[in-house]
């Protein structure tokens, strides 16, 4: 799964303070989705040549499934048929023409193309009301009741669709 | 033809001049009488000065589209005889979480330059505005004596301390609307003083708010206004209620009141709703043992709103089966296609459909979703449909081409893709939506929100092309690049208000899109790739074109909103309007304004 997750650099640090917390998790040692290939540390700002980049990925080899996506100078560059090694190679040019304090790998930025899984759709707030009243009824009223009417029955549904959640991803 | 820009209107001018032979003014005043349409109205206010006169003497309504258009004393100026004032504040996106809560939009100033001044008010409606307790002072001590209507819509900032003002002062109120208003309660006196103060009132609205009141005050107001035609509350147990509907004859409308207990229709089987009532609002949590309720009545309904209801897919085919005469219906889609294709089959008479976004995970509610099957039912069955509003699971070309060719009466279409189906049967949606613009010739608001795929430029390009007369346009995740925009903006000849969300596009495309758009006069967007500064937006600068910037920033996240909820986005927007009155002067920090410089 680590393979195929997107990895996604903020060249030009837009977003320290997201930033800042990705680094305090990633020393928290929780596992991140996007913070590394192959446990490669993959963080880093740098100034790469657009042709440099197209060398490498031109160098002709068997295409893997993954497109690679980057974000650069206000342009997105999608290449098809990157290959691990490849992706590998251009990560490690990247980090080693890296002046900066170094980056962060941060989860969307401003330049995403990717809008969609940036900008979920959002709710009417009359809807949402509704909605979270009628999980606060159910869950009040349901067979995970833990004493009476209580937050303990909130707390105990409130998990179990969160699990129900994590099973159906 | 359908889809394309009418000719210019032609007026001829000659009666109204000449020395004998000109129409007098009394003449030219009784004809204005009758003319009513405000297009029409600003057609005929251009023909010459003394029509302008006329005009602006005998226009009984104004709506302010964006309260920061123009000043409030430039509206005295030219309309003194004002009898009905409505002004929208803050972007629709407010209404989505994504306006935090000290962005604008207040009434303080048009209240204090408008309300003594303009003599012949007597009804307000304010849109998506912060009014606070002192403000709604203000405007009852001026206008109180004669206010007919009031209308506070999805407004916040005030408390019922205004409301008990508002009940001891305006003994001619009709309307008192006060829908999904964020309101401090300090008391439910305000309901008890309304029913003892007022013996006209026809149409109470506190729906959607969290207001509490005594059911003994609402009986009060029922004995007292006979006349009351429409009641829409907040949530009270509906067998609090008994009381209230047995007194209240007249009543046609009612919404609000809620089950309290599931599966406990003993309690509530006295609940007798009034004989003519025909406009039924959401009962809130209703499920499969309380429905039984609406039988005795269903046939008559006109109106049914199901969007706050408990009801799985089987109930809804159920219930609306014995509706035979619904205009309205408004639903979430758990309704699924199987409860549309109830309604292709029962509703032939239906105007307005509504198929709300429900619950995202699947364990909640069973078959939901809707898709090109339950739309096409519709578009076949339901041929007098002039709104369609749909959040989908699914969708394709044909399901488009359905609604252009049998929904001939579509004034208004917006569709929303859902995000939870991986595939989609049939993307892109180009020729779908081309079939569907060129065929409804009457549509003048028109939303799309989709995915990246969704539709290509060349799909952008026909929306643009074929866009005739829309006028309000709400596009999310359309278009693949650039080009697709210009193509669009090119074709809109007729737009004046567009919203843009989640979109490619650069900022510069973005300027130069709305240079081509003549009749553009107000644009929202959010969601595009943003510079820091936003500044290439100023391509687009020009005279009375006010250009607002909210950058990017992890910041905005933390800004909260009246409701105490956190804005959801924290993407750059832009909003950019005509405006009369320069720069607005009520600015919060965090928003640029790249021009007026």
């Amino acid at each position: 799964m680590a393979s195929r997750a997107p990895v996604e650099l903020d060249f030009l640090g837009l977003r320290p303070a997201a930033a800042e917390e990705a680094a305090a998790d990633h020393r928290r040692g929780s596992t991140g989705t996007a913070s590394s290939i192959r446990g490669m540390k993959t963080s880093a700002i740098a100034s790469i040549g657009a042709r440099q980049l197209r060398r490498v990925i031109a160098g002709g080899e068997t295409p893997a499934p993954a497109p690679m996506t980057l974000f650069y100078n206000g342009a997105v560059a999608t290449f098809d048929g990157v290959s691990q090694d490849k992706a590998e190679a251009i990560m490690k040019m990247a980090m080693e023409v890296t002046t900066s304090n170094g980056g962060r790998v941060v989860r969307g930025d401003a330049f995403s193309g990717n809008f969609a899984k940036d900008m979920p759709l959002t709710r009417t707030k009359s809807l949402q009301q509704f909605l979270q009243k009628r999980k606060e009824r159910l869950s009040a009223t349901g067979p995970y009741q833990v004493g009476p009417g209580g937050t303990g029955g909130v707390a105990a549904a409130a998990t179990k669709s969160f699990r129900v959640k994590e099973e159906a991803a | 033809m359908g889809g394309e820009v009418p000719g210019p209107r032609l007026l001829s001018r000659a009666l109204s001049f000449g020395g004998g032979g000109g129409v007098p003014e009394e003449a030219l005043h009784l004809v204005f009488g009758y003319v009513d349409d405000p297009r029409d109205r600003e057609a005929a206010s251009l023909v010459c000065r003394r029509w302008h006169r006329i005009d602006a003497l005998s226009r009984k309504h104004v709506t302010v589209g964006f309260c920061y258009a123009v000043e409030p004393a430039r509206l005295l100026a030219r309309f003194p005889r004002l009898e009905s004032l409505a002004l929208k504040g803050k972007p629709r996106a407010a209404m989505y979480g994504l306006i935090p809560e000290d962005w604008g939009a207040y009434a303080a100033p048009w209240v204090a330059q408008l309300a003594a001044p303009l003599e012949c008010l007597k009804a307000v409606h304010l849109r998506r505005m912060t009014i606070t307790d002192q403000d709604i002072a203000v405007l009852v001590r001026a206008r109180g004596h004669m206010l007919q209507v009031l209308k506070l819509d999805k407004c916040s900032d005030f408390s019922t301390d205004a409301l008990r003002l508002i009940a001891r002062s305006c003994r001619s109120l009709r309307t008192l609307f006060l829908e999904e208003c964020i309101i401090d309660d300090k008391g439910s006196e305000w309901l008890h003083e309304l029913a003892v103060n007022n013996s006209v009132l026809v149409t109470l609205n506190f729906y959607m708010t969290d207001l509490k009141v005594e059911p003994s005050d609402l009986e009060l107001l029922a004995k007292n206004c006979k006349s009351l035609l429409s009641l829409k509350m907040s949530d009270c147990d509906l067998s609090d209620l008994i009381g209230f509907l047995q007194t209240s004859k007249a009543l046609q409308e009612f919404a609000g009141g809620s089950f309290s207990e599931v599966g406990e229709y003993t309690k509530y089987e006295k609940v007798k709703f009034p004989p003519r009532l025909c406009f039924l609002g959401s009962l809130t949590f209703m499920g499969k043992n309380e429905m039984p309720i609406i039988f005795p009545f269903s046939a008559t309904l006109k109106k049914l709103d199901l969007q706050y209801t408990l009801l799985t897919t089987e109930d809804h085919c159920q219930i609306i089966a014995k509706c035979p005469n619904l205009l309205v219906l408004e639903v979430r889609n758990v309704i699924g296609d199987r409860g549309l294709e109830v309604v292709a089959d029962t509703c032939k008479k239906l105007r307005r459909l509504r198929i709300e976004r429900g619950e995202d995970d699947p364990g909640q509610e069973e078959q939901g979703g809707v898709s090109q099957l339950g739309l096409t039912a519709v578009a076949v069955g339901c041929r007098e449909l002039e709104y369609i509003a749909a959040y989908v699971s699914d969708i394709t070309n044909g399901a488009l081409e359905s609604i252009g060719t049998f929904c001939k009466n579509l004034y208004d279409f917006r569709l929303v893709l859902l995000d939870q189906q991986k595939e989609i049967t049939d993307l892109p949606l180009d020729n779908g939506v081309r079939a569907l613009l060129r065929n409804c010739t009457k549509l003048r608001r028109f939303a799309f929100y989709l995915r990246p795929g969704g539709l290509s430029d060349v799909g952008l390009g026909y929306i643009g092309r074929y866009s005739g007369n829309i006028q309000y346009m709400l596009l999310g995740n359309v278009g693949e690049s650039d080009n697709g925009l210009i193509q669009f903006a090119m074709g809109c000849t007729n737009l004046r208000k567009l919203e843009l969300r989640s979109c490619c596009f650069s900022e510069r495309a973005l300027a130069v899109a709305v240079l081509q758009m003549p009749s553009l006069r107000y644009i929202w967007v959010q969601g595009y790739r943003a510079s820091p500064t936003g500044q290439d937006l100023l391509l687009m600068a020009r005279p009375f074109w006010n250009i607002e910037f909210a950058p990017p920033s992890p910041e905005n996240v933390y800004r909260m909103m009246a409701d105490g909820q956190p804005c959801v986005d924290n993407q750059a927007q832009v909003l950019a309007y005509y405006s009369l009155a320069g720069r607005r002067p009520d600015c919060p920090q965090w928003l640029v304004i790249l021009h007026p410089a």
